[in-house]
């Protein structure tokens, strides 16, 4: 497996998530099906119901993208859940199926691909 | 000394130059890497890390002019320094080119330094062996 980009900024706080996702989706353009792990805040990123009035470019604009780019491995830190407090269905107008993983899945996702790079 | 496996290497730098210490650190890095004999593919400037490509910057004098650095580096193991051309152009960093395309009147890239696409960078994912990330920010 080639790269996984974990996601743990919030969405605007700084411009990582944007540039992370920039970098996901042109790892797919050179079809290396990157991997995304959201973790801690960057769970945030995905609630896409209180985004509706930012005046920064919608990241559920670039999310929407994802089933085009076949991102397809999107894994979601379990522990985060409970940490930032987020019930889970607010994820479900998501465009894109995930997976929730708990901590030695984190460990092994981790250690199944070649690069990662934290954002 | 026992033999060592030789990888191919990407250096992503993220953060400014006036983060020092994680500035100093990716390129003390690169120099070492280049010092046993390991290739850079390419130190790619991402994020704040474009910053460090603008030849204007002036630090006062006895401070670390960490571009130069990356210069005399580049110059002596011909090293690509490519520069993320959306965050460049984002943080006013831009060649004689772009400076016409977008009619700035001024460029103010560093010699050494190129801008490049992300796909530079999606592209040294698969030649590396390594990608090391400095001055990434939580």
């Amino acid at each position: 497996m080639s790269t996984l980009i974990v996601m743990r900024s919030t969405p605007y706080g700084n411009t990582n998530a944007k540039d992370a996702l920039d970098i996901a989706l042109i790892l797919a353009t050179f079809e290396q099906s990157p991997s995304l792990l959201y973790q801690g805040a960057g769970l945030q990123q995905l609630l896409l119901d209180s985004q509706h009035t930012t005046p920064f470019k919608h990241i559920g604009n670039i999310l929407n993208a994802f089933p085009i780019y076949d991102i397809e491995q999107i894994y979601i830190d379990k522990a985060s859940i409970n940490e930032q407090n987020i019930n889970l269905d607010r994820l479900n107008d998501l465009p894109v199926e995930y997976k929730l993983l708990d901590t030695n899945q984190v460990t092994e996702l981790m250690h199944n691909h070649q690069h990662i790079m934290v954002f | 000394m026992p033999a060592m496996n030789l990888l191919n290497y990407c250096i992503i730098v993220r953060c400014g130059p006036d983060q020092q210490s994680q500035a100093l650190s990716a390129l003390e890095f690169t120099k070492a890497l280049l010092a046993q004999g390991h290739n850079v593919e390419r130190v790619f400037f991402y994020q704040q890390g474009v910053l460090t490509a603008s030849r204007l910057r002036t630090p006062a004098q006895g401070e670390l002019n960490i571009t130069k650095l990356w210069q005399k580096l580049q110059v002596e193991n011909k090293l690509e320094l490519d520069v993320c051309i959306a965050a460049a152009l984002h943080n006013g960093i831009v060649d004689k080119t772009e400076s016409e395309r977008y009619e700035l009147g001024a460029h103010n890239l560093a010699s050494g330094f190129q801008l490049a696409g992300l796909g530079q960078l999606a592209g040294a994912t698969i030649a590396c062996d390594r990608v090391v990330t400095f001055g990434a920010s939580q």
